[in-house]
């Protein structure tokens, strides 16, 4: 299947994005949105965002990441908090104060391994046709 | 310092994003570069340059993200834009106190390899280059 954002990755000569090790197997996965269900950067990787949130810009290994969306598999509220602490409190400026669960089914798009990380932490590009905003199952303020 | 000329070596925190960068110049000095704040046209980073011995007690542990910022107070803290293409530009040098008290809540945070992507690589990488930890 295509990857959402496959046009633009190949503007910019991105290769083998994402990885061949990424899968594509259901999962509930948990990410940080805006309280405003409908706002345009609940679900926009990062280096679809104005002003782009990153420190190199030249780095292809990299720009594969950011064309990903940052989630974890488990329900995780410490991480907020922590990188709440660690950013003066600025870290939801970024990233919104709600924690959506969703449930990601096979045809929604490739993910890293949950396991990979002690933090859970994945990143997940979505397919072409994928409407995240869609799969939310639960919303909860941070 | 010339901010154009630092290399990235690895995110240590990310989330939609990198969050703290560690990069490098020629001469083999280590500047973190720290997810600041938004402006309306870019992001602003806080960078500085690190001693590799305190860069190492923190990735081990032994001190705080604010033993980082408070290590050498002749030591500038850069806020740094980055520009549409892509070029960092220093658009203010911030005094110590005023970034000391802004993260004056990192006197009890201490590195979390959870939140690192590159763990294996950072501690690859700096097994490579052996330190005498006592004499730090």
């Amino acid at each position: 299947m295509t990857l959402k954002y496959q046009a633009e990755m190949q503007q910019l000569g991105i290769e083998n994005c994402p990885p061949p090790e990424y899968d594509y197997s259901p999962l509930t996965a948990f990410r940080f949105i805006f309280k405003d269900l409908d706002h345009p950067n609940n679900f926009k990787p990062v280096a679809l965002i104005f002003p782009q949130r990153l420190n190199e810009f030249r780095d292809y290994a990299q720009k594969c990441q950011t064309f990903g969306l940052s989630m974890f598999a488990e329900k995780e509220k410490r991480h907020f908090m922590l990188l709440q602490k660690k950013t003066a409190g600025r870290f939801s400026k970024t990233v919104g104060t709600c924690l959506a669960a969703l449930k990601l089914g096979d045809t929604d798009g490739l993910h890293s391994d949950p396991f990979e990380r002690s933090d859970s932490h994945i990143t997940f590009h979505e397919f072409k046709d994928t409407d995240l905003a869609q799969c939310i199952i639960n919303v909860e303020n941070l | 310092m010339d901010i154009r000329d630092v290399t990235k070596l690895f995110d240590l925190e990310y989330y939609d994003g990198p969050l703290l960068s560690l990069f490098a110049d020629v001469n083999g000095d280590f500047y973190l570069y720290k997810w600041y704040d938004m402006a309306p046209n870019a992001h602003q980073w806080l960078v500085w340059r690190v001693q590799y011995e305190t860069l190492l007690r923190y990735l081990n542990g032994m001190a705080t993200e604010f033993d980082l910022l408070h290590e050498d107070i002749n030591e500038p803290f850069y806020l740094v834009e980055f520009s549409e293409k892509g070029q960092p530009v220093v658009v203010e040098i911030l005094a110590h106190s005023h970034t000391l008290e802004t993260y004056s809540e990192l006197k009890t945070v201490y590195f979390d390899p959870e939140l690192c992507p590159n763990w294996k690589a950072v501690r690859h990488f700096f097994r490579l280059k052996p330190i005498e930890l006592e004499a730090a």
